[in-house]
This record gives C-alpha cells, sequence and structure tokens, in this order.
C-alpha cells in the first residue's frame, strides 16, 4: 500500500469514527442538550397558553430577545457563505477541512433564526396568512421570500458536495451491524443518488456547485439586508438608517466567522482532527475576525457619526442611552470587548494561538449577540410622543427560550456529525493529490540541480 | 380631475343669497354661493363666492371657508379655505371633501364682518377610503413584476442545479457491470419541492394585487378597519358634553396607548376610568376603538349582555382565542370600570 493510499485511508476512517463509536460523554451531552431544549419546548407551550403577556415584551417594546436571536442566527448562517462559497470562487485550497462544517452551521442557524419568528408570535397558526395574504410592500414579506431561498439554496448548496462522501458511506458501512446499521445504509444509498464517481457524474455535480456556490453569495447578502430593512425601512431613531443593510452583512459574516472557529475547535478536539484541521487554518480565519472586526469599528463611526453630527431630538435619546445610561455598559463591551480586544488578540503574534483565536471568537459572538439586543431594544425604547421611556426585561419564559434555541442549535450540530461526513473527504482529497504532484517537479529539479553542481 | 356625479353637478349648484344686517365696517353685504349640492368623498369641490355690497361688487374682501369640525374631544370652526375676492367681488375657493358623515355644512363669511351664510353638501357613492396619499415618486416601469421576475428567476436558477441530479442518477447505470440500478425517487422528488415552493412564491406575489387591491374584499371580522374619520369617537364618556375634560382626557389615553393604568390617577366616575382603562390596558388595540370591530378581537356588545361575572371570567380565562390575562395583569377592580363603560357605550 503506497504512501497516498495509507493516507487516503486513514482520513476515510477519521471521518467515519464518529459515525462508528459514540462514548458516555457523547451521550451525557445529547442529553443534556435535549433537556434544555425540552424546557425551551415547555415555555413555549406556557406561552402559547397564556399569551405574550409572560414574555417582557409590551406593546411600546414588542420585539426583545426573539427578534435579537432570529438576527443573530441569521447572521452566523453567513459562516457557510462566506467560507464554503466565496473560497470555493476563490479556489483557495485550504477550505476544504472546514466547509462541511461551515456548511451545515449555514442550514442549522437559518433553521435556528426562522423557528425564533414563530416564536415571536402570539399566534403562530396565523404563519399560513403569510401565504394567503402576503403583500410585496410589507418587509416582513421580503423576508419571507429571500429566507426561503436562502435556506433551500443553503441545503442543496450543503448537499450537492456531500454526495461523493455519502456514497463513500454507503459503501464503507454497507455491513454495519443491526437495525441502525441497515437503517443508515439506506439513508446513505438514498441521498447518494447512485454516484459512482464516473467521469459523466464528476460532470454533472461540478456543473450544479459551480452554479449554487455563485448563487448562494448574492442570496445570502440579500438575505442579511432584508433582514436589517425591517428596522431600516422604519423612521425610528437608531433604525432609520441607510448603511443598515451592509452594517448587518458585514456584522453576520463577522459573527458567522466566529461561530465557525468555535464550532471548529471543539469538533477538531473531540474527533482528533488536527491532522486536517491545522492551526494555519484558526490563523486564516483569525484574519477574517480581525479584518471583520475593523470594518465593524468603520461602520460604528460612520453610522453614529452620521447621525449624531446632525443629532435629531430621537437620535440625542438614543446617544444617551447606548453611550452614557441604561445601555452603555453592553456599547462599550461591544465595541471594545467584541472589536477592539479580539483583534488586538488576532495581530498579537503570541497570542494568535488555537486557544487565543478560540477566546476571540466567544468574545465576537458574545458582543454580536448583544449589539442585535440593543439594536432592536434601543430603537423601540425611544419614544415617539412626549411620554416617559419604556422598559424591556426578559422574563424566564424568554431566557428560557433562548437556552433552548442555542442547545437546539448544538444538539443539531452534534446528531449531524453522527450521521453525515464531519469532512468533505473527496476535496481534502484532491486538494492533497494536487499539492503532491505540484511538490513533486519542484523535488526532482531540486535535485537534478544538486547533481549537476 | 376629480369625479362629481351627474347628480351633484345637476344640482350644481346651491345658489343661496343672504342678506343680513350692516355691520359697521361693510354696511348691507350681501352673499351669493355656487357650490355643488352633492360630492364625493375626495373631490375636490369648487366654492364660488360673490361679495356685493349695496347691490355693487366688493373687491379685496377676505372670504372664509369654514366648517364645524371635531377632533380628538376638541370641537370649534375649522377654516378650510381663504382667498380674496377680484373686481367683480368673485372669490373662488376649493376644499377636498373629506367627511365620511352623510351630509357636510359649510360656512362661508367675510372678514371684518358678520355676513355669514350656511350650505350642505351631501357625500354620494361607495364609503372610499378618505385619505388617499399623493406622495411617493411613480417610476415608469418599475413594479411588483421586478420582484416577480426575480423571485422566479432565482428559483429557476435553483431548479436547473438540481436537476442535475438526474444526470448524477442516470449516470449510474453505465457506470460499471453492475446490475441495472432501480429507479431512484430523489433525483426528482428535490426538483418537485423546489418547484412546489417556488411556485408557493410566485403565486403569494402574484396574488397580492387580489388580496390587498380592495380590502373589503376579504370580507371577514378579520380585516374590518377601525374606523374612519368621521366616525362617532367612543373617547368621550357616552351622552356628555364632546368639549369636556373628559374628553380630551380620552385624547390623551389615545395618543400615549400603553400608559402604565396605575400611573393614571382614578377619578370618581367608572366610566371614565373604564374608559381609560379600556384605551390604557390595550383593549382596544385588539377590540377597536368602539369594541365592536377590530382587526383580531371580537364585538364586546356580548360581554356587556352576558354581565360583569362573566365578563371577568372571559378576561381571566380567555375565550375563543383570546389569550387569557391574570390578576396581575389587570385587577378585578379595573376589569369592572372597564365594564361599566362598556355598558355605557354599547348597551343602549
Amino acid at each position: 500500500m503506497d504512501e497516498m493510499t495509507q493516507w487516503r485511508e486513514r482520513l476515510e476512517e477519521r471521518t467515519l469514527e464518529p459515525v462508528r463509536t459514540t462514548t458516555t460523554g457523547y451521550k451525557i451531552l445529547i442529553s443534556v442538550l435535549i433537556a434544555i431544549s425540552g424546557w425551551g419546548v415547555y415555555a413555549w407551550l406556557f406561552q402559547l397558553d397564556n399569551g405574550l403577556h409572560v414574555t417582557g415584551m409590551r406593546d411600546r417594546i414588542s420585539w426583545g430577545l426573539y427578534i435579537s436571536t432570529f438576527v443573530f442566527f441569521i447572521g452566523i448562517s453567513h459562516a457557510g457563505t462566506l467560507i464554503s462559497a466565496i473560497l470555493r470562487v476563490s479556489n483557495a485550497g485550504w477550505r476544504a477541512p472546514i466547509t462541511r462544517i461551515a456548511e451545515f452551521i449555514t442550514v442549522v442557524a437559518l433553521v435556528g433564526g426562522a423557528s425564533f419568528i414563530i416564536v415571536d408570535m402570539g399566534r403562530p397558526e396565523r404563519l399560513l396568512n403569510v401565504f394567503l395574504f402576503g403583500r410585496w410592500q410589507s418587509p416582513i414579506m421580503w423576508d419571507v421570500l429571500a429566507i426561503t431561498t436562502y435556506i433551500m439554496a443553503s441545503v442543496i448548496y450543503l448537499y450537492l458536495p456531500m454526495i461523493p462522501d455519502l456514497a463513500l458511506f454507503r459503501d464503507r458501512l454497507a455491513n454495519a451491524p443491526g437495525r441502525l446499521g441497515a437503517w443508515r445504509h439506506r439513508l446513505y444509498t438514498t441521498l447518494a443518488v447512485g454516484w459512482r464517481a464516473t467521469p459523466g457524474q464528476h460532470r454533472s455535480l461540478a456543473k450544479a456547485i459551480g452554479t449554487m456556490m455563485v448563487l448562494i453569495i448574492p442570496i445570502a447578502v440579500s438575505v442579511h439586508t432584508v433582514v436589517s430593512w425591517i428596522f431600516g425601512m422604519t423612521l425610528r431613531s437608531g433604525w432609520n438608517s441607510t448603511v443598515f443593510g451592509i452594517f448587518f452583512v458585514a456584522g453576520a459574516i463577522f459573527s458567522g466567522v466566529a461561530t465557525l472557529v468555535i464550532v471548529l475547535v471543539i469538533l477538531r478536539k473531540v474527533y482528533h482532527l488536527e491532522e486536517y484541521i491545522t492551526e494555519k487554518h484558526f490563523v486564516y480565519l483569525g484574519y477574517f475576525i480581525a479584518s471583520f472586526a475593523l470594518i465593524m469599528i468603520y461602520f460604528n463611526i460612520t453610522e453614529f457619526l452620521t447621525k449624531g453630527y446632525k443629532l435629531e431630538e430621537g437620535e440625542e435619546f438614543l446617544f444617551r442611552q447606548l453611550f452614557l445610561n441604561e445601555f452603555s455598559a453592553m456599547y462599550w463591551f461591544y465595541l471594545i470587548g467584541g472589536l477592539i480586544i479580539p483583534g488586538l488578540i488576532i495581530l498579537n503574534k503570541r497570542t494568535r494561538t488555537i486557544p487565543g483565536i478560540f477566546v476571540a471568537a466567544i468574545l465576537v459572538d458574545l458582543a454580536m449577540y448583544i449589539e442585535r439586543y440593543f439594536i432592536v431594544v434601543t430603537g423601540l425604547r425611544v419614544p415617539l410622543l412626549s411620554y416617559e421611556a419604556a422598559s424591556y426585561s426578559p422574563t424566564w419564559v424568554e431566557w428560557s427560550i433562548l437556552a433552548s434555541g442555542v442547545a437546539g442549535f448544538s444538539l443539531l450540530i452534534a446528531l449531524f456529525v453522527k450521521v453525515f461526513p464531519i469532512m468533505a473527504v473527496w476535496e481534502i482529497a484532491e486538494e492533497h493529490e494536487a499539492r503532491q504532484l505540484s511538490a513533486q517537479p519542484v523535488a526532482t529539479a531540486s535535485a537534478t540541480s544538486e547533481v549537476s553542481s | 380631475m376629480k369625479r362629481f356625479t351627474r347628480a351633484s353637478i345637476a344640482l350644481a349648484a346651491i345658489t343661496a343669497l343672504l342678506t343680513l344686517a350692516a355691520s359697521p365696517a361693510l354696511a348691507e353685504t350681501s352673499l351669493l354661493v355656487a357650490a355643488p349640492g352633492e360630492a364625493r368623498v375626495g373631490d375636490t369641490v369648487p366654492v364660488i363666492v360673490t361679495v356685493t355690497e349695496s347691490g355693487a361688487p366688493v373687491a379685496g374682501a377676505i372670504v372664509l371657508l369654514s366648517r364645524d369640525a371635531r377632533f380628538g374631544g376638541v370641537g370649534g370652526s375649522v377654516e378650510i379655505a381663504r382667498a380674496t375676492t377680484d373686481a367683480a367681488g368673485v372669490a373662488d375657493l376649493s376644499y377636498i371633501h373629506r367627511a365620511a358623515e352623510e351630509t357636510t355644512t359649510l360656512r362661508v363669511n367675510v372678514v371684518d364682518s358678520d355676513t355669514t351664510l350656511e350650505f350642505d353638501v351631501i357625500s354620494v357613492g361607495e364609503p372610499e377610503q378618505i385619505f388617499q396619499s399623493d406622495f411617493g415618486v411613480n417610476l415608469p416601469g418599475l413594479g411588483g413584476w421586478v420582484l416577480i421576475a426575480l423571485v422566479a428567476g432565482l428559483w429557476m436558477i435553483i431548479l436547473s442545479t438540481v436537476l442535475q441530479l438526474r444526470s448524477v442518477a442516470a449516470e449510474e447505470a453505465g457506470s460499471s457491470d453492475r446490475p441495472r440500478p432501480k429507479r431512484r425517487l430523489l433525483p426528482y422528488a428535490v426538483p418537485g419541492v423546489v418547484a412546489l415552493i417556488a411556485a408557493v412564491l410566485v403565486a403569494v406575489l402574484i396574488r397580492n394585487p387580489a388580496t390587498h387591491g380592495d380590502l373589503s374584499a376579504m370580507g371577514t371580522a378579520d380585516r374590518v378597519p377601525h374606523s374612519h374619520v368621521g366616525d362617532i369617537e367612543p373617547l368621550s364618556r357616552p351622552g356628555s358634553d364632546p368639549n369636556t375634560v373628559d374628553s380630551v382626557e380620552g385624547v390623551v389615553m389615545m395618543v400615549a396607548p400603553g400608559l402604565n393604568a396605575a400611573a393614571a390617577v382614578a377619578t370618581e366616575d367608572p366610566i371614565i376610568d373604564g374608559a381609560r382603562g379600556f384605551f390604557g390596558l390595550g383593549c382596544a388595540s385588539c377590540h377597536g376603538l368602539d369594541a365592536v370591530s377590530g382587526v383580531v378581537g371580537g364585538d364586546l356588545s356580548s360581554a356587556v349582555d352576558d354581565g360583569l361575572d362573566e365578563f371577568l371570567g372571559d378576561v381571566r380565562k380567555g375565550p375563543e382565542g383570546m389569550p387569557p390575562y391574570p390578576d396581575d395583569a389587570f385587577t378585578d377592580e379595573e376589569l369592572a370600570a372597564v365594564h361599566t363603560y362598556l355598558v355605557a357605550l354599547l348597551g343602549e
């Protein structure tokens, strides 16, 4: 068995490992996540039973944790778009080991985000009215169109490059014991759609992936732009902004990459993927984070300076609550703890390590969630008439459902790695072979040079 | 160009001549008014006033067109147009007919004169939206079809992509010497699902004019408008003088939705407290300003008929999809006041 075959065999085994073995720790994790998710479902049923009165939302501050979480989840869904689609379009070879996880984060986050819209509805059965009476003049309708399209495109974009790996699982797990093994074999056989790696199949698949990787980039950009327009199309102080679309997209990519780093660090450690997901990947992702931290700082300046220079009455109230009063701790944590410090951690060579970048990513995600929260709440809090500002404080129901959302997100990823190929084996192998081939002539030339000298 | 009914043109005009006792400034002043007797809501109604003094035209006199109006519980004469007479003593005025009531009484008078003439304009035609905004920039060719084309185009590309699955599956048959594989469902199911979702989204957009061109076409309680300008405001205590302080308090409650009920000072009048509760606690946001038709909630007339105990029980338990409100949301005293207000409002 030559070295290349051995390497390939090792790669396949490593990818199959999560599917083949289930540790006690995994079972405990799943149990805990199911318990938290279940508690959230109970809280939601309680809310359905008693009405939105059990939340902290009222008529004046009618959006809170739910909408913040929706925006945050839609934001982190950009992980897959950036890392997978943009790097695939630019043919960046280093992307191969991390694209699958990025694409899966996208799908799970979108499902999670969309479900928070339903949670936010006091009468969720009225969701059907969107389709019965949807009107194109409404930004809510634009959101429905954009998110539905993005979910479908993301699922297809996750599925298409997975087909060769599903065929691998079909073949390698054909003799898996028990009913579960038979069930999995049927699943892989169905999903692999008869993949035999023929040149014709490769051509068809490459064509489909090529179309989707280009298409999904504008769809993803449009999705978070449209999400921002739910706010930006109003005349509310803090939301009435022309840069909200691109501001939200930048924040989405920023938090999406941070989430990808967090998930990668955990999966790499748990499933021993160190050979494939190396420090180089984290450093490159770290550079993305640092760049986007600077972009976000720039957007903060341009957003608040243009408003502050004119300082209309509502904006003054907004600035006071954001920079000096009720929300100042959140804002300054976001700016310093979520934008400046992560940037410094990554730009400093000594802290530009996997643990350092992991910490930076956690700070970024925390800060971006807080940013979504204060955008939603501070905008609604500015009084439109001369009455006192309303207050909002999430209740146990909202916190429970938020926890359930995070647990559900983790649960779906944990279940995914038990069923589907965690890495794009065929893409990693292609990239590895291409690198080996390109390295050989150089070695030969070098040897020739030594002989002649 | 605004429309006028044939009848209104035929009536073209109520022409009236009124001679009143001369004021010190303008002796023997007479007003001759020509205006349509009927108008549709939204029409621009011309009002031509000729001012004469002892039979001679008065040039440079300022003529006011006004009507009595009430908004937010405050009433009085509201000037809606003014013009100066020309050499022939003619002042050319006009106003947009906005009133939803059957008859609008308008008043013409000359500044610095006691001479006043009142005349009626009758509203005709189907009830229409009262305010039609002239705002907006109409870009030729830009409309909902652009969005439909964009969505349809995007989904067509997605559909063409997933159709490649059929090619992948078809290649399997010729890939090896394996037995011919059975027909696979997934390469057809996935494009089918994509096509279905695309069709639904496009259908929603195409149906948009049908579902929103005419709200009344929906014809269900879900879509009944709250109120029209000109409707009797439910804010004032039934039977009370609309210009009293009671009514003004009602307005304060209306403009400050969400006003903490505890912050409102209780009065000695349970009807006023009840009105305050009805708007301040949020009942009106579902059941409508007049408590008989809301976007969400139903007609509360039945609650009046059923009595206080049942009313309290309904609010606490939440009948027919209404969320139940526990004791810490509203007290029984607050609800009793709301009930008293509803009885006064709807009981007759």
